[in-house]
């Protein structure tokens, strides 16, 4: 047997690949030499224990960095954006390929004019496209801080701008309807006019109100739109050649109520309905606004609470759960904690669809 | 056991031979199996902004791609892709690795904290993880980099020797000193209250 290790401290071990290597990521063979090593009897099998119980610490202690959280849409956004640039950089070859018989610098003046044709072109279309095709002169606020930017808008309205986010509009807003042009994200508090919609054009999804306050999140590198709902109601629909259609009908288009969102599919465009990650309370007159304390209250009467604050459908079986009560005081627990009680309560569960709640199952023996 | 060959994963070498080919797919779940792995090694070194560590794993996979016709199978594609995105997001922030310096004066503990302060930061932890993660902290960054490298992304000495701009021996020594600050802190307290426990 080799005594390569004798005389091995702990920290001796710990630096040195075979050990680490064994104790992360084990194969038949370390297994094999290490446990035919410590049958040898070493008299420094204190120091490897320890190692081991060091190496556990080590490695728990670094468990919030093993642990960094990244969510799955970022990386599927990310792969996206990729694989966009790298298919730029198969017409910038093309173009390399084309004008092979000229002069090497003519070539370079080539593929800067190839990558910047592919800007304009892939990058930012949309947006561009539509602020292109204003006839009169508009405005445009871009923000390039790192901190939101609030813009007031000719109206009164007001947009609070996200960074590297841009929002513009013609001369004439605010004489026949109020439309603006967003790339990014934005939240908007618009006043109140019945007679000049309120329009946001955002990657090909159109969002009009009345008068509300929302948020339209679309930027160019994203494969989805989402439209969110704080208060009132907005129809968001996509984008048709014939602008006179808007708000005629509700084709293609949803109708939001607060705490819903709907997110556009830029790539099967489509939408579909969901509620907001986390919904808020509504502003209600204080007299309406249900206090969340309950004693021996049926459960009926608990979901019908929660319906009129979040201004959210529930959907339950309402034989099964009758005669069921509920005490416990929710005052405090956001939406998803108060159902979570609830159904906790009456063994049930729920699962939220087309911006509803459904509760399945559920007793009370 | 030191002639035992580093066992990398044979899968990886297969994708990358076939990324290097042209094939997208292979390429893509390249990109699948170490994003993770990039983005927290990145979001490690630097305090700026998440969004760019994003970027800068943007370049490096888009360089990848651009450059394929031109490169080799790397031994270990993971320790490839953590040292292309440091050289990247080095590069972008203008920094260089402070390897012409030596070791003890990059490493020198100028702003070492006393036992008493540790102490005070540890009363108000709640969990072993927690008194851990606050003892790692206290140790110098290239210190906590190496343990991150060696312990988590399981690379080897001469491996997080490249990553660091120093020899193989250096990496080992910078991991030698934290080891030996940490046992001092979570062993020897461990030991006595064991020994008082089992007096």
């Amino acid at each position: 047997m080799k005594t390569v290790y004798s005389g091995y401290t702990s920290s001796d071990f710990l630096t040195d690949d075979s050990f680490i290597g064994h104790q992360l990521l084990p194969t038949k063979t370390s297994h094999d030499f290490w446990q035919a090593w410590l049958e040898t009897k070493p008299e420094n099998r204190g120091e490897w224990e320890q190692a081991v119980f060091l190496l556990d610490a080590i490695r728990l202690g670094l468990n919030d960095y093993a642990s960094t959280y990244l969510p799955e849409t970022v990386i599927a956004e990310l792969l996206e954006k990729i694989k966009l640039t790298n298919s730029g950089q198969k017409e910038t070859r093309n173009l390399k390929v084309n004008f092979r018989w000229l002069a090497a610098a003519s070539i370079v003046i080539a593929l800067v004019a190839g990558s910047m044709l592919w800007k304009r072109s892939g990058v930012s279309s949309d947006y561009q496209a539509h602020v292109s095709g204003l006839e009169s002169a508009f405005t445009e606020k871009v923000n390039t801080t790192s901190k939101t930017q609030l813009i007031h808008l000719p109206d009164g309205s007001t947009a609070e701008l996200l960074p590297n986010s841009k929002i513009s509009y013609a001369h004439d807003f605010n004489t026949t309807n109020r439309r603006v042009f967003l790339s990014g994200e934005a939240s908007f508090e618009v006043v109140k006019n019945v007679r000049k919609p309120f329009l946001v054009y955002a990657n090909k999804v159109v969002t009009k109100v009345l008068g509300t306050k929302f948020i339209v999140r679309a930027y160019e590198t994203e494969t989805d739109v989402k439209v969110n709902v704080q208060s009132g109601q907005v129809s968001v629909y996509r984008e048709s050649a014939d602008d006179t259609k808007i708000g005629k009908t509700l084709h293609n288009g949803l109708l939001l109520l607060p705490n819903q969102q709907a997110v556009f599919s830029r790539k099967s465009e489509e939408f579909s309905k969901t509620l907001v990650e986390e919904p808020e309370i509504l502003t209600l007159p204080a007299a309406d606004k249900p206090v969340f304390v309950y004693d021996e209250i049926s459960i009926s009467k608990v979901f019908e609470d929660i319906e009129k604050a979040y201004g959210i459908t529930i959907r339950y079986n309402k034989e099964s759960l009758e005669g069921c009560q509920l005490s416990a005081s929710l005052n405090h627990e956001s939406f998803d904690e108060k159902l979570e009680i609830i159904c906790k309560t009456v063994k049930a569960t729920y699962q939220k669809f087309d911006g509803q709640i459904i509760i399945n199952g559920g007793s009370c023996e | 056991m030191k002639d035992v060959e580093n066992s990398y994963p044979k899968e990886d070498q297969k994708l990358w031979l076939a990324f290097l080919s042209g094939d997208e797919e292979s390429y893509t779940q390249l990109y699948k199996l170490y994003i993770r792995h990039m983005y927290r090694y990145g979001t490690s070194l630097v305090t700026t902004s998440d969004a760019f560590v994003l970027d800068c794993i943007h370049d490096v996979f888009t360089e990848l791609w651009a450059k394929r016709s031109r490169l080799s199978v790397p031994d270990n594609v993971k320790y490839y892709l953590l040292k292309a995105l440091k050289t990247r997001i080095m590069h972008l922030l203008g920094r260089k690795e402070r390897s012409f310096k030596p070791l003890s004066d990059v490493d020198f503990e100028i702003f070492e904290p006393n036992d008493l302060e540790i102490l005070e930061e540890l009363d108000s932890a709640n969990s072993r993880q927690e008194r851990l993660k606050i003892l790692i902290a206290q140790l110098p960054n290239r210190q906590q980099e190496a343990l991150k490298l060696r312990f988590i992304e399981n690379l080897n000495y001469t491996e997080i020797g490249n990553v660091l701009e120093v020899n193989t021996q250096s990496a080992k020594n910078l991991v030698f000193r934290a080891i030996e600050k940490l046992r001092g802190w979570i062993v020897l307290p461990f030991i006595n209250f064991f020994y008082i426990f089992l007096a």
